[in-house]
């Protein structure tokens, strides 16, 4: 007789539940690409960077090496009929990431990584050295597992951001910003290591990330 | 408090073994072990070199000092209680780790030295003798292990990990796990019945903790969110029985709950039962 008490309880609580759910909350697509602002930290999540098209005949997933131009300065996914211009400071290709300036671009911009937290980076050293890329042979941010953002595990065909990797930017136009890479796969979480490959090949290459303008 | 040195010795840098039965697992000594890999790298069977491949090098004599603090207690004639705690600080500790991957997966594991170590813990034991034929004992170890430079870095908050939110934020003290493959738990569990020499059944089980197993968040050291060997529960049963005054029979099993890990414990069988016969003459 008592157990009823609780259940009489529990459905008080769906109407409770349900009613406080009527107001209208904005539907959120965790696998759509987004940009939210909280304070002056922008999230970015699920910014495509050369997403995989196919495979080489080696049986290697690859892009068709299209890159995703992000501008720092207004918060906007640039066109890639832009790419040659100052319009944008960071562009995303698979573990390729480049700053606008030299090869990669018109403007004036560079990049450094800083070994501790996000949070932590009040300002930028007066003395800090700004890299520029030399592509194909090297990048502001270094390419490789474990040498600037990310760790990459052969076995589990697995890519991970490194907690605690700060990126430095210097925008086209000379402002300065601090970047965290927080996720490289569809819907913001990395697939487990038993997971299909299909599925590892289909949700990678998608960037999460926040920064705030220094 | 006691002192030790332990030479490399022979398997550890010149054993070069290969296990085909329990999923092709191989270990290299250390003074093949780089030439060999490089070797298989080149000929395109190496799937991924882990970072301490480059730790790889000759290998050095383990030194150590250790402490120890034990009591025993008997509460009665029956029962028999010891207690025992542990610090060992290590310099160069021998240590088997995953050196590479081969494409089919299999691993490959050789030995490096862990420049400064320690390991600590509590072991208990106890022993009750509940009638002549009837025995009981068990045994409990906590242990705590780590690398003193890892230790140091995370007491100054050099090393990261990651919130639930994604961000990164310093690691926590209480997160570091220590040197990969030790049990922070590990118990054990014997009951006896033995009426007479060739009359008994034993029943053992044992206990070990998860244990970490790959660095996967990213970070440097081994940490909570890192890749774990599941914990397990091994049973073993076994009895004998005479028949006749020279002939006797023996029968068991082996790993009762048929627990298997093919990937963390390649050489760890399953269920294993068996029959013998003894005939003395």
């Amino acid at each position: 007789m008592n157990t009823k008490f609780p259940l009489l309880l529990l459905s008080f609580l769906f109407v409770f539940a349900a009613c406080e759910k009527d107001k209208p909350t904005p539907v959120v697509d965790q696998r759509a690409y987004s940009v939210s602002t909280s304070g002056n930290i922008i999230t970015v999540r699920n910014l495509p960077g050369d997403t995989i098209v196919g495979t080489t005949a080696q049986g290697q997933p690859i892009g068709a090496g299209r890159y995703s131009f992000f501008s720092l300065e207004t918060g906007q996914w640039i066109s890639n009929a832009d790419s040659n211009s100052t319009r944008w400071d960071l562009a995303f290709a698979g573990t390729i990431l480049r700053v606008n300036n030299a090869t990669s671009g018109p403007g004036g911009g560079g990049a450094f990584v800083y070994n501790g937290t996000f949070e932590s980076l009040t300002s930028v050293p007066t003395d800090s050295t700004f890299r520029v890329d030399n592509h194909p042979i090297s990048y502001a941010i270094t390419r490789g597992s474990g040498k600037a953002w990310y760790t990459y595990d052969g076995p589990t065909n697995l890519l991970t951001p490194i907690p605690g990797r700060t990126l430095v930017i210097r925008t086209a136009n000379g402002q300065r910003a601090k970047v965290e890479i927080l996720n490289y796969y569809r819907g913001g979480t990395t697939p487990s290591a038993s997971s299909a490959d299909s599925i590892k090949t289909r949700d990678q290459r998608f960037f999460h990330f926040r920064y705030s303008k220094m | 408090m006691g002192q030790g040195f332990k030479a490399p010795d022979f398997r550890q840098l010149y054993l070069n073994f290969t296990n085909n039965a329990a999923g092709g697992y191989s270990v290299y000594g250390t003074q093949d072990a780089i030439r060999i890999i490089r070797e298989l790298n080149r000929i395109g069977q190496i799937a991924e070199l882990k970072p301490e491949f480059d730790r790889l090098t000759e290998l050095s004599p383990e030194f150590s000092t250790g402490m120890n603090l034990g009591a025993e207690y008997r509460p009665s004639q029956t029962v028999h209680i010891r207690i025992n705690g542990f610090r060992n600080d290590i310099r160069s500790l021998i240590d088997v780790r995953q050196v590479a991957t081969r494409i089919d997966g299999s691993q490959i594991f050789s030995y490096l030295n862990v420049k400064r170590a320690f390991t600590q813990g509590v072991e208990t034991e106890f022993r009750w003798q509940l009638k002549t034929t009837w025995q009981l004992s068990g045994g409990y170890q906590w242990l705590r292990t780590g690398d003193k430079d890892e230790w140091a870095r995370i007491k100054k908050g050099l090393e990261y990990t990651r919130s639930s939110d994604g961000t990164s934020r310093v690691m926590n003290k209480n997160e570091y796990v220590g040197l990969p493959n030790r049990s922070k738990h590990q118990a054990q569990f014997k009951l006896t019945y033995q009426p007479s020499e060739t009359r008994f059944i034993f029943l053992r089980c044992l206990y070990r903790s998860r244990w970490t197993v790959a660095n996967s968040n990213g970070n440097g050291v081994h940490d909570v969110q890192d890749e774990f060997a599941n914990g397990f529960v091994q049973i073993n049963l076994s009895g004998g029985l005479p028949l006749r005054k020279n002939l006797q029979l023996q029968a068991g099993i082996e790993n009762l709950l048929n627990y298997q890990d093919i990937i963390y414990l390649p050489n760890f069988p399953g269920r294993n039962l068996y029959l013998t016969l003894n005939f003395k003459l």
